[in-house]
């Protein structure tokens, strides 16, 4: 089987070596991703399109190489949730309405991955417009969870998730409005980065929730985060809400250890916790303690609120976002004997049942008579979350506790209860509201199924909790663990 | 404020989108239950409390008043449905 299996290397770190020793060239690499695609994607469906041109990239990187060209991703091959533009591929985002969808330019942060030279290996697996926790929203089916394919990866990110989880791709990129890098990161036992807000470019990520959504890395380990996240961040011309900070070396960041970092955990975390997984996130916590992290539990109250207020800020602007699949300059139509019809037809057979909801939610929040009771109520609660956050950070440089209340669970389990669905988010949920950076690592398992810890830090702390998951990860082998890909070759659904 | 019925016809037509009967029936329950849950949020006493819409600080930015690159024409219409004469095509609006 391909080298990706062997296990011999499967992280950017190793590659990059690799390559750079000459020992192995990115179309052998691609190859090897390309080889295990073939073997599990129709058994996982990680990926919705394969790029019909990484071979070629990855030669064109080989190239570069040879020619002593520099480029930090140079020949190493990443996926792209297909909810990134990547020019003259289909973006659908798991929608029936953006099917033949096909961008004319690239995301700013696709662009900037390929002046690093990576070969973008192919488009993953979604929920609907990122409205999801499962993948199960996603119009062309779910993807499985490697680790047990009955279960489901999480989402929306899951597809991202599953090809990194299953050495489909060494690293892949998604987005987080709610936790949608975070959740599925955790389900799948890997790495996954929600940088602040305005660290990383929105330009060309198709937009969900415009003042919650942003896009981060996700891979084998914190350290191959720090990677991607090094080429993503930065100022661009093209996004209005990208922080103008300096963009520090985040690989460099790495080292220093945790000896002396204040850690807390908020106590309302530990509400509603599945007993083993806070078995797991309770040990982790032991084992920074013991690398010399301070570690103290606080109180942040308006957590509470985060969710509902969530549910309603994201819904309204997903409703006004979603404004524009009306038929008429991109997508899905569907004809009708006047403007109006057509609107209502198109948006009738182009959209899932999540979008639909999602939309009317936010349609009634946003209406007149409810935009105070719901819209605005939400945003102030927002300021709570924010100010509780703002307070924790006076006194601890990062919180930690769990990323999801359970390990992965069956597919169907929740698709007949949106609200119990939602609650899956509920410890990653805050961080988007305002606006803070979350990082997760994989901390254990729970019956054959990976357990994720959560580290979150105040704005632009990326390089701070990349340290702490990079000392978690060089004291512990989880993030080392595959799931058994040879046997999910011969898996069978029943 | 609870919601004990809602128009959901009337949304729906604000969101220009049709359902079907059997989805007003579903969605229309399951929206009752998401708004009841929202609830939860007036526990929270924000009288004094001013909204957050960003959470960084935005600025309309400007820039020099010079041609660039821009998107040529037919790619811009490239994913039209139905494009003629350099404009997107739609049923007839008056």
């Amino acid at each position: 089987m391909s080298t990706l299996f062997n296990h011999s290397f499967d992280t950017v770190t190793d590659i990059l070596d690799a390559l750079e020793a000459g020992s192995v060239s990115s179309v052998e690499i691609t190859k090897a991703c390309l080889d295990a695609i073939a073997a599990l994607d129709s058994t996982l469906h990680g990926y919705l399109d394969v790029n019909g041109r990484a071979l070629q990239e990855a030669q064109q990187a080989d190239e570069r190489r040879r020619g002593g060209e520099p480029g930090s991703l140079l020949g190493v091959p990443i996926a792209i949730k297909d909810i990134l533009c990547v020019r003259g591929m289909r973006t659908t985002c798991g929608s029936r309405m953006l099917e033949q969808f096909v961008p004319p330019y690239d995301a700013t942060v696709v662009s900037r991955l390929r002046q690093a030279g990576a070969v973008i290996l192919g488009k993953t697996n979604l929920d609907e417009f990122a409205m999801g926790s499962s993948t199960e929203n996603s119009a062309f089916g779910p993807s499985r969870n490697p680790w047990d394919p009955q279960r489901v990866p999480g989402g929306s990110s899951g597809g991202s998730a599953v090809v990194v989880a299953a050495c489909e791709a060494p690293a892949a990129l998604g987005t987080d409005t709610g936790g949608s890098i975070r959740q599925p990161a955790s389900l799948c036992g890997i790495t996954g980065l929600k940088p602040t807000y305005g660290r990383v470019s929105r330009s060309g990520l198709v937009a969900f929730a415009s003042s919650l959504d942003q896009a981060g890395p996700m891979a084998h380990t914190a350290q191959d985060c720090a990677r991607l996240l090094g080429v993503m961040a930065g100022r661009d011309e093209a996004d209005s809400t990208s922080l103008d900070a300096p963009v520090p070396d985040y690989v460099a960041a790495l080292k220093g250890g945790v000896r002396g970092l204040r850690l807390g955990i908020p106590s309302e975390f530990l509400d509603g916790l599945d007993s083993a997984v806070r078995t797991c996130v309770e040990s982790a916590i032991k084992t920074l303690c013991e690398l010399g992290a301070e570690v103290r539990e606080l109180s942040l109250p308006a957590l509470k609120a985060a969710l509902p207020a969530y549910y309603v800020i994201a819904p309204a602007e997903a409703s006004s976002n979603l404004a524009r699949y009306d038929g008429t300059r991109y997508g899905l139509r569907v004809d009708g004997p006047d403007v109006i019809r057509m609107f209502k037809e198109t948006r009738h057979a182009g959209f899932g049942p999540e979008v639909k909801r999602r939309v009317l939610i936010g349609t009634y929040a946003l209406s007149a008579g409810y935009y105070d009771a719901y819209y605005v109520k939400a945003q102030k609660v927002r300021t709570l979350v924010r100010r509780d956050f703002d307070r924790a950070f006076a006194e601890v440089d990062a919180l930690v506790g769990p990323a999801t209340p359970q390990t992965a669970f069956r597919i169907g389990e929740k698709t007949d209860d949106p609200l119990s669905m939602y609650l899956s988010d509920v410890y990653t949920i805050a961080v988007n509201l305002a606006g803070v950076c979350g990082l997760v690592v994989p901390c254990g398992f729970s019956g054959g199924l990976p357990v994720g810890l959560q580290f979150i830090g105040p704005p632009l702390a990326e390089d701070r909790l990349l340290r702490i998951g990079h000392t978690f990860q060089q004291h512990t082998p989880y993030h080392q663990q595959r799931p058994d890909l040879e046997a999910l070759t011969r898996w069978q659904a029943v | 404020m609870t919601v004990d019925r809602l128009d959901i016809e009337h949304v729906a037509h604000l969101a220009r989108l049709d359902l079907t009967d059997g989805e007003r029936a579903t969605m229309g329950t399951q929206l009752l239950q998401i708004l009841d849950y929202f609830e939860l949020l007036r526990q929270f006493d924000t009288d004094e409390i001013e909204a957050t819409f960003q959470v960084v600080p935005v600025f309309n930015r400007m820039r020099d008043d010079v041609e660039g690159l821009c998107l040529p024409h037919q790619e811009a219409l490239a994913n039209a449905p139905q494009s003629e004469e350099g404009c997107f095509r739609v049923p007839r609006i008056l």
